[in-house]
């Protein structure tokens, strides 16, 4: 074999490799950004819907008695006595504009469902939306509702126009 | 062996290492999410607070506190409950004692909780008239099936 074809061979060699090599980091930086953007999608629906249904289930609102006067609510929140919903403060949710209980529990920039249901089966709250797209988040709690337990159940997902 | 050839074998063998660092960082991002973590705590914690408040538990009936948790569990989960009940006369005595759920499998003592994802304690008490009548502790393990 002559010094040039060595040469030559060796080039179509590295380039062969290169081009293997080129390849598969290309894919892998595009896999890392695909999962970096998921997580950070599901990251930030996530830290949207778990305060949103504590408060929901873990506080009475602020105002404390704002089921009184519910236009003037501050943040439209379920708990009663113990680990019980107030039935009261439930009605008066499901009655508030979609647009309002969403930015009172910082939701701003996403959609939500809020399903309150028995474990027996009955439907206490169906308010919001039809869950839609790929990054949708659902986190449920358990209380009481009129002495049966109810599993709260809030489901986010991002605005479609984001 | 020819100058050339040398560049070649160091050249795939770079390739193969940075190749091989891609994939493991890759393959580490494709680890479970946490949701489903931070979920099942959540549940599991509120579970046990409303099958106390409700008097299941204090129940000590074994088919009734399986049968209460199976309801408020998600269906990939298992469990494990321990509960343990005592009366107090000048120090406390163990009245009673109930394993309920699904066994832990290859780790037969519950204690050695460090492998499962979750596990929560709970202290409470049952009264008679305006005195205490036993005192309860509660250990709930739940992991993926």
């Amino acid at each position: 074999m002559s010094k040039g074809q060595a040469i030559l061979l060796d080039f179509v060699f590295a380039a062969f490799i290169f081009s293997i090599v080129f390849a598969a980091i290309m894919l892998s930086l595009r896999n890392i950004q695909d999962n970096l953007d998921y997580e950070e999608k599901v990251w930030r629906i996530q830290h949207a819907a778990i305060p949103a249904v504590d408060i929901l289930v873990k506080s009475g609102g602020v105002p404390v008695d704002w089921e009184l006067n519910p236009a003037q609510a501050r943040i439209p929140a379920l708990a009663g006595t113990g680990y019980g919903l107030s039935p009261v403060k439930v009605a008066a949710l499901n009655n508030l504009d979609y647009e309002f209980v969403k930015q009172s529990l910082g939701l701003d920039g996403f959609e939500y469902k809020l399903v309150v249901q028995t474990i027996d089966g009955e439907t206490v709250v169906s308010k919001g939306m039809r869950e839609q797209g790929d990054f949708v988040v659902g986190t449920t709690r358990l209380a009481f509702y009129r002495g049966r337990i109810a599993r709260v159940r809030l489901t986010v997902w991002e605005e479609e126009n984001e | 062996m020819s100058r050339g050839y040398i560049f070649s074998i160091d050249a795939a063998l770079a390739a193969i290492v940075v190749t091989l660092v891609l994939w493991s960082t890759v393959w580490e991002m494709d680890l479970p999410r946490a949701l489903p973590e931070v979920q099942i705590e959540r549940l599991a914690s509120d579970a046990l607070d409303v099958r106390i408040a409700d008097g299941t538990l204090a129940s000590m009936d074994r088919a009734l506190i399986e049968s209460g948790f199976r309801e408020l569990l998600p269906s990939n989960r298992k469990f494990r409950l321990q509960i343990m009940s005592y009366s107090y006369s000048g120090g406390f005595v163990q009245t009673g004692s109930v394993v309920a759920g699904e066994d832990i499998g290859v780790m037969e003592d519950p204690e050695t909780e460090a492998a499962l994802p979750y596990r929560t304690t709970r202290n409470f008490l049952t009264f008679s008239g305006d005195s205490i009548d036993r005192y309860y502790r509660v250990t709930l393990w739940v992991w993926l099936d």
